[in-house]
């Protein structure tokens, strides 16, 4: 990775010294040697902080909703190809301009699950990485300013049984009533911390549903039903937006597997109007868009 | 167990439209009133929707009922604002410290109120008036936004009719119409041209974080001491007790060791608030 | 109560839970689930998992649930009526004054025995109680608090993340534990520290010949355990630098999540709302977090933290000073829960030793 991290190291530091951008959003060295954090860079002279490596897992993409980061102007960003779908989506939807903003694009072969590197995990492979990485296909990100060639091997998908996401085929053979509990169980577990949607790059709302309450939208119990409700309408919001980094069921302490809900609602929505998210910045929002041919046959 | 969450059902007695955004509940507990002082604060609530935090507005002398300001703005204040006379209000109180009126006897008031922070102030002014001998010259400096804005207009009566008092009321430039009598400008400039002056008085201030703060500049170059210099802070609050843990300025709970602070009080806190 | 000294084997602190168990106690130990461990209740046993340093989340949710009932009220016209879940257990026994017994809330004498709990977790309990009892006493906390029976297991391996010896207790400590157990001699010695711990021992004849009185000297010495850096030195650059531009900095890289609030055995501040129908409902108490921008949020939009980093320094400043001054503790156990968890990889230990050495090396603030 040494030579991956030195082209990182002299893209940002270009970037800086030639104040075409103001920060630059990257990762580095985390609290142990299998973690990584982001780390935020001004002065061309702190460069050498930025490295990569398959323990990246982080999403930096959620930093340009922030406002303090946001008062930094023009920000060059270091993104694997998940990432920089939500930096398209976030153009896409106008929170963002492109000509703010450096994409700094890395080649990734994937990244490995955080609990398993917290438990040691330090090998690259099919059964060590994201579901999101075994169906990944923006290992080359779709857009950017640079691009960083990863200098390792892609690891192999020897064992085809392992397919990403398989539970959703598993629930879409139950019945409503098991999927409904199904879904009960894991939103019992949800302690309303909005992890999920801290760390999400899309949850961008100045003021989210659940802290607006003339009406009150969503019950504020963390039980049953203010926790179903909660995830529920998350998941809708982010239909036909997610990009799939999986950063809310990454985030999530009592490990709901939020990316089950949201992987499903990327299918449908690519079943039924052909449309994936994150890819072109200038394709309408599917959901923000009405054409006559859509169909509407639930409509009774 | 004593449940400290557990409101007492207060009674409506009456309800003041102030302005099209805000009301004076007036209430009484088992026919008469709570033990309170002014300064003091409540949780006052609409069964079913929730729970707010507000300073009483009224003198703990008129014992037959007590009262609060609100503006509706969230659930619970939209709760309140939908209840009629005669309905229940949930109660918890009285919490927080107070205005030290002993401390105040024998001396010059002048009390400074800004839109719905005149609340408190409204307390502790008929509180005095109430006890007019006690107190030297009596200043009310009230402003609002707009004329529409101003609340109390009963109130203003009567502070006018209480003997050695002098009663300005303002509205922010831009904020007067064309029969204003009263005068325009921002409460600050307008305090800086009264005839009031720092020794032997004391000065009380409720108002909007901005409007306080440069308050608080004028006095002083007015020749008011810091510790003559009395305002009620207000922080988002939900339980009153100290315990739910966002009321805090650096290591002060607005909620018990306040909302009562003296401008000296306050030059000891962080900048948090 | 003077400390009393036991030894149990292995197989016999087996037998003791599953009495414990069988005498129908709700018994909650650190429990596998999906690869991860929680604490739970266990119906054996063997359902706990003793092998790991701390579950994911604390067992804080024994004594203040994520949701908690204040009262309940119904309404038919203009009469309300509130039933206050806290006169119901008065009235388990004997009527109240309108002769019937209420019946609302939650079940908050619910006996409790926390199983293979960690010292830091522990140690939880004893220091919010100072906040709960702050002038007003909060009944719902303190009969939760009185009704958790808590049985600790010692650490003998503390992860990088863990500073409870920073924060003036220890992997070996017994505060707030009923029982503290050390591996050793043929299974467990056992430390008990309390009426309550006695109370378990002694709940029948079987329990008590489990567990063999030794005296002090043979129960194990607590090993040497130093501090690696000085947390009171970290509240003086507290005291100090509420301005420093190190928070803004330092919390850039904070999302602004509850995580490591709610992940936290100590963090207690709450929400207070009402939930329910126009004719019946209740007023709840939630969690809540500093690290929310609507915590502080005014209604007329004026908010006191801006930033995030202004919501991390308040954390810092609750766990680290301002608890302090008035509790004489400090809000932290040190179990390093906020630092495992965040998905952001910040970490408390690093902060907080970050601070103490800027104050000790009297580096200006910048």
């Amino acid at each position: 990775m040494e030579k991956m991290n030195e082209k990182i190291q002299n893209i940002a530091k270009e970037l800086l010294e030639n104040k075409e951008v103001n920060l630059i959003i990257g990762f580095t060295k985390g609290s142990n040697p299998l973690r990584m954090r982001s780390v935020f860079i001004t002065d061309p002279k702190d460069v050498s902080k930025l490295s990569f490596n398959s323990h990246c897992v982080q999403d930096l993409a959620v930093f340009l909703k922030k406002p303090e980061v946001k008062k930094f102007g023009k920000i060059g960003i270091v993104v694997k190809g998940c990432d920089e779908k939500a930096v398209n989506t976030l153009i896409q939807e106008y929170q963002l301009s492109r000509d703010n903003i450096k994409i700094i694009g890395l080649e990734c072969h994937g990244v490995i699950k955080q609990n398993l590197a917290d438990k040691g995990e330090n090998s690259l492979n099919q059964s060590t990485v994201y579901d999101k990485c075994l169906s990944c296909e923006v290992h080359t990100p779709a857009l950017y300013d640079y691009l960083v060639e990863s200098d390792e091997q892609a690891f192999e998908i020897n064992d085809n049984s392992i397919k990403p996401y398989a539970k959703i085929e598993e629930l879409d053979l139950m019945t409503a009533e098991e999927r409904n509990g199904f879904w009960q169980n894991e939103f019992e577990k949800c302690i309303k911390c909005y992890a999920c949607r801290q760390v999400c790059p899309l949850c961008y709302c100045t003021r989210c549903i659940v802290e607006k309450n003339t009406p009150q939208w969503i019950e504020t119990n963390i039980e049953e039903t203010g926790n179903a409700q909660w995830n529920m309408i998350r998941a809708y919001h982010l239909s036909g937006r997610c990009i799939g980094c999986g950063e809310c069921e990454r985030a999530c302490p009592v490990n709901i597997p939020l990316m089950l809900i949201n992987e499903k609602m990327a299918r449908d929505t690519f079943e039924k109007f052909g449309y994936k998210s994150g890819i072109d910045i200038n394709a309408k929002p599917v959901f923000g868009t009405f054409d006559i041919n859509d169909f509407n046959d639930f409509i009774k | 167990m004593e449940n400290i969450y557990l409101p007492k059902l207060a009674v409506i007695k009456e309800i003041i439209q102030e302005t099209p955004d805000t009301k004076t509940v007036r209430l009484t507990v088992d026919g008469g009133i709570i033990d309170y002082l002014p300064g003091q604060f409540g949780e006052f609530s609409c069964i079913g929707e929730g729970e707010s935090t507000f300073g009483f507005a009224s003198s703990p002398l008129r014992k037959d009922s007590f009262e609060f300001s609100f503006r509706t703005a969230g659930r619970a204040t939209t709760g309140i604002n939908g209840l009629n006379v005669g309905d229940n209000i949930g109660f918890r109180g009285p919490y927080g410290n107070f205005f030290n009126t002993d401390k105040m006897k024998g001396k010059d008031i002048i009390f400074i109120g800004g839109g719905i922070g005149m609340a408190p102030v409204k307390s502790i002014l008929e509180y005095c008036i109430d006890e007019r001998n006690n107190y030297g010259k009596i200043t009310v400096l009230y402003g609002a936004k707009t004329v529409m804005d101003l609340m109390y207009k009963k109130g203003i009566e009567e502070w006018k009719a209480s003997p050695n008092t002098d009663v300005v009321i303002t509205v922010d430039p831009g904020g007067e119409t064309p029969d204003w009598k009263g005068r325009v400008g921002f409460v600050p400039t307008i305090l800086e041209e009264l005839p009031v002056k720092g020794n032997n008085a004391i000065a009380v201030v409720c108002g909007p974080p901005i409007m306080i703060k440069f308050v608080l500049k004028s006095l002083e170059k007015m020749g008011f001491n810091k510790e003559d210099i009395i305002t009620t802070l207000e922080n988002r609050m939900k339980c009153g007790l100290g315990k739910c843990g966002r009321c805090n300025i650096g290591s002060v709970y607005v909620c018990k060791e306040g909302p009562v602070f003296t401008a000296k009080d306050l030059e000891s806190l962080p900048n948090d608030f | 109560m003077e400390e009393k000294y036991y030894e149990i084997s292995s197989e016999n602190i087996k037998k003791f839970v599953n009495n414990l168990i069988e005498q129908h106690n709700e018994v909650i130990a650190p429990k596998d689930k999906d690869g991860d461990t929680f604490y739970d209740k266990i119906n054996n046993f063997d359902d706990a998992d003793l092998n790991i340093l701390l579950p994911k989340l604390s067992f804080k949710e024994y004594l203040l649930p994520k949701t908690e009932t204040l009262f309940e009220y119904s309404i038919s016209g203009s009469n309300i009526n509130i039933c206050d879940p806290l006169e119901n257990i008065d009235v388990n026994t004997n009527a109240n004054n309108s002769g019937k017994a209420a019946d609302c809330g939650d079940n908050i004498s619910q006996k409790r025995i926390i199983f293979g709990s960690r010292p830091c977790d522990a140690g939880a309990g004893p220091i919010m109680e100072k906040v709960f009892n702050w002038d007003y006493k909060d009944e719902f906390f303190n009969e939760r608090f009185k009704n958790l029976y808590i049985i600790s297991i010692a650490c003998d391996k503390p992860d990088n993340y863990c500073f409870c010896t920073e924060v003036q207790l220890s992997p070996e400590s017994s505060f707030g534990s009923d029982i503290l157990l050390k591996k050793g001699g043929s299974g467990y010695y056992a430390k008990v520290i309390t009426e309550k711990g006695m109370e378990l021992i002694n709940s029948n004849s079987e329990n008590s010949s489990l567990f063999k009185e030794i005296s002090k000297d043979k129960f194990p010495a607590d090993k040497d355990w130093k501090a690696t850096f000085d947390i009171k030195k970290t509240q003086s650059f507290l005291d100090k630098n509420f301005t420093s531009n190190y928070f803004q900095e330092k919390f850039l890289s904070c999302i602004g999540c509850g995580v490591c609030t709610y992940t936290c055995p100590t963090c207690h501040c709450f929400d207070i709302q009402d939930e329910g129908t126009n004719e019946k409902g209740k007023r709840i108490r939630n969690w809540d977090s500093c690290q929310f921008g609507i915590f502080t949020l005014h209604t007329s939009g004026h908010n006191p933290r801006v930033t995030q980093g202004d919501r991390y320094r308040q954390r810092l400043m609750h766990k680290f000073k301002i608890y302090n001054e008035k509790f004489n503790k400090y809000l932290c156990v040190g179990c390093g829960r906020c630092s495992r968890n965040c998905p952001e990889d910040i970490d408390l230990k690093e902060i907080t030793a970050e601070l103490s050495l800027m104050e000790s090396s009297n580096k200006p603030a910048e």
